[in-house]
């Protein structure tokens, strides 16, 4: 198989699986009015595809392993085809988020694989290749949000679902392009009860969100999910603890430094896709844009990201990945607090996204090099798995919160429009709180790196 | 002769000061302004908003534009964001437009819609007939002033009677127009903290619109 086909195929369907997660990021602010469902609900567009992309995270490592990459990868493209196959032709809005899970569920298995074959098929120009996939995932993150707000304007929502199709089935012809790169096959041992429960608890997690959108905690609608949320929570750590190979392994948990990178992991994945999911709608609200122009708008964002994300590999090499770390996560806050404080609109929404951008950019490398090292030798890979699923379940999280914080807007008022950006300046005053958290985490990585340092000296 | 035209123009000039003091001193603005709020036909003006709230200030200026009992048109004007947004309701139909979000939403009213304008306070009142009930449910308490109000949109300078409505923890001072009896400025209190004001800027009564004006676009 030539290697230019190879790596056409990496990249291209890696980038087009990063469009699944963020081409329906223009239609947010407009979901109600499309399908008549409230924020709470409207924003599980987002958090479903999340779900089923974290859960298919930590089953398709193993399955891939026991089966090969090649037929899970082909398999993996073909069901994010037809998730959004299914999406396209749905006749309402549940039926737009069974193919959300699907997409979801397939393009979790494009990443992960295709790192994975890069490692295994490229040799000396392994890090190369891997980094090109990540770079093609960014950009596609980025495209996706121009492409979708220019389909929309000018078609409709299912043109965008359409033309990802016809993208998609180009993809998963290329994936046909891909070796298989497995030496030997493992025995199949999968966590499913770990994977399901972990899915069952964050699902309870959505419903309890949705609930408290309309009804108080008190109500049959709400509490019943915040048990099952806790009853799975348990579940899960009962399954994790007794499985042979679990999805997480909890005792890396043991290691305060694994779980301050856990920490950072979470909070920059609730910082990073608070501030790319709401960007495009709070430029539409905050400065009257519409919804092309607004999906053009995080191009500077997207520039700063993938300036930073090219910087940040040779940054964390000499200054050391715990220092670049850092910084992402004070760029990320400081991003959210520009974009809440400046007073001139524009200002306030150009400068703190480019800020914010280059934190972004720089948030994932460090949390790599530093999870896959405090989780040991010979572990690397389930330690950069589970920091992946915890960016993934702040991906979930975040988006979740301030889905409910939107549809707390009163709309029934003069100041409708008024108080919709008071929830977006809400929202973004909540990921400016969770970066100051993530970048204690940081901290505390820091001080113990510098110690050790220190104690080497 | 010319002492009795004297006498006849002195006795014409008490008539008019006496009926002219006599009207003053009874004409009680409350029931001048019920009298205009019951007779109104039609109520168009120009008004800015101003919103006080923890995060701060937010205002919106906006046409206004009402049909008794039912038929209500707000036009945004200001801030840019808000431009062109619409507010139509038309009986028992409720329809909003919003330019920057490329929406627009119909619904009935009694689905929750159209109940915006009461944001007004007793504007609202006033221009729904209702400045009476208004009065009957709230402590009212008329103020003797000399003060005037300048109309933003026109310069006009205006005479006007101050009214202070409470009701339960809700203040409302009111000033109206002491020539028509029509509200021009109301600023609303909420726990003896500012909550919003509403300011006038230009009106006119009793005029005529066309029923297009208000009619609900298809969808």
């Amino acid at each position: 198989m030539k290697p230019r086909r190879v790596l056409l195929a990496l990249l291209g369907t890696n980038f087009l699986s990063a469009m699944g997660i963020t081409i329906v990021v223009p239609l947010i602010s407009n979901l109600d009015h499309i399908f008549s469902v409230s924020s709470a609900y409207g924003i599980w567009i987002i958090t479903l595809f999340m779900l089923s992309y974290a859960m298919g995270m930590a089953l398709i490592g193993r399955l891939s392993d026991a089966v090969g990459r090649r037929p899970v990868y082909i398999v993996s493209m073909g069901v994010f085809a037809l998730g959004l196959l299914v999406s396209a032709v749905a006749p309402n809005f549940g039926w737009v988020l069974v193919g959300r899970f699907l997409q979801g569920l397939g393009a979790s298995g494009s990443l992960p694989i295709a790192q994975t074959i890069a490692y295994e098929h490229f040799g000396r120009r392994k890090g190369l290749v891997m980094g090109g996939i990540s770079a093609a995932f960014g950009i596609g993150v980025v495209a996706a949000i121009n492409l979708g707000g220019g389909i929309y304007q000018a078609f409709d929502w299912r043109a965008i679902f359409y033309v990802t199709f016809a993208l998609s089935l180009l993809g998963w012809g290329m994936s046909f392009a891909i070796p298989e790169t497995l030496k030997s096959k493992k025995p199949l041992s999968l966590d499913i009860g770990g994977i399901l429960t972990f899915g069952a608890a964050i699902a309870a997690f959505m419903m309890l969100f949705r609930g408290l959108s309309e009804s108080s905690f008190t109500s049959a609608a709400v509490w019943p999910y915040a048990v099952a949320l806790a009853a799975m929570v348990v579940a899960f750590l009962a399954f994790e603890r007794h499985s042979n190979q679990p999805a997480i392994e909890l005792d890396l948990f043991r290691m305060p430094t694994f779980v301050a990178v856990i920490g950072a992991a979470i909070t920059g994945g609730i910082g990073m896709f608070v501030f790319q999911t709401f960007l495009p709608s709070f430029a539409q609200i905050s400065l009257g844009y519409t919804v092309a122009q607004a999906s053009y708008s995080i191009n500077l964002m997207a520039f700063t990201m993938i300036l930073a994300a090219g910087a940040t590999g040779a940054l964390s090499d000499r200054f050391g990945p715990e220092k670049a770390l850092a910084f992402s996560l004070a760029m990320i806050t400081l991003g959210f607090l520009l974009i809440t404080t400046i007073s001139q609109p524009s200002w306030a929404y150009y400068l703190g996204s480019a800020i914010a951008g280059t934190g972004l950019g720089s948030l994932m490398t460090p949390i790599n090099v530093i999870g896959m090292r405090e989780g040991g030798l010979g572990r690397e890979g389930v330690s950069s798995g589970i920091v992946s699923l915890s960016r993934t379940l702040g991906g979930i999280i975040g988006p979740t919160i301030a889905g409910f914080v939107l549809s707390q807007t009163d709309f029934s008022s003069l100041f409708a429009l008024d108080n919709l950006v008071r929830a977006y300046v809400r929202i973004y005053r909540f990921g400016m709180w969770v970066g100051v958290v993530g970048f204690g985490f940081s901290l505390v990585l820091l001080i113990r790196s510098l110690r050790k340092t220190e104690v080497h000296a | 002769m010319r002492h009795i035209i004297r006498r006849l123009l002195a006795l014409a000039l008490l008539v008019v000061i006496t009926s002219t003091t006599v009207v003053g001193q009874t004409s009680d603005p409350m029931d001048s302004v019920c009298a205009m709020s019951q007779d109104l036909t039609a109520y168009s003006a120009m008004i800015r908003m101003v919103q006080h709230q923890k995060g701060g200030t937010s205002e919106i200026k906006f046409t206004f534009d009402f049909v008794p009992p039912d038929r209500m048109r707000i036009v945004y004007t200001a801030p840019a964001t808000v431009e062109g947004q619409m507010i139509l309701v038309n009986a028992d139909k409720f329809y909003t437009h919003i330019p920057s979000l490329n929406r627009n939403v119909w619904q009935d009213v009694d689905e929750g819609g159209g109940n915006q304008g009461e944001e007004m306070g007793f504007l609202y009142d006033f221009v729904t007939r209702a400045a009476a009930a208004a009065l009957a449910q709230s402590v009212v308490d008329v103020e003797d002033s000399n003060e005037t109000f300048v109309l933003e949109g026109t310069e006009e300078i205006l005479d006007v009677v101050i009214l202070n409505l409470s009701k339960d923890e809700e203040r409302q001072v009111v000033l109206l127009n002491a020539l028509d009896s029509v509200p021009v400025a109301i600023s609303i209190y909420s726990f003896d903290s500012l909550a919003m004001e509403i300011r006038v800027l230009d009106y006119q009564v009793n005029g005529d619109f066309d029923e297009a004006w208000f009619a609900i676009p298809e969808r």
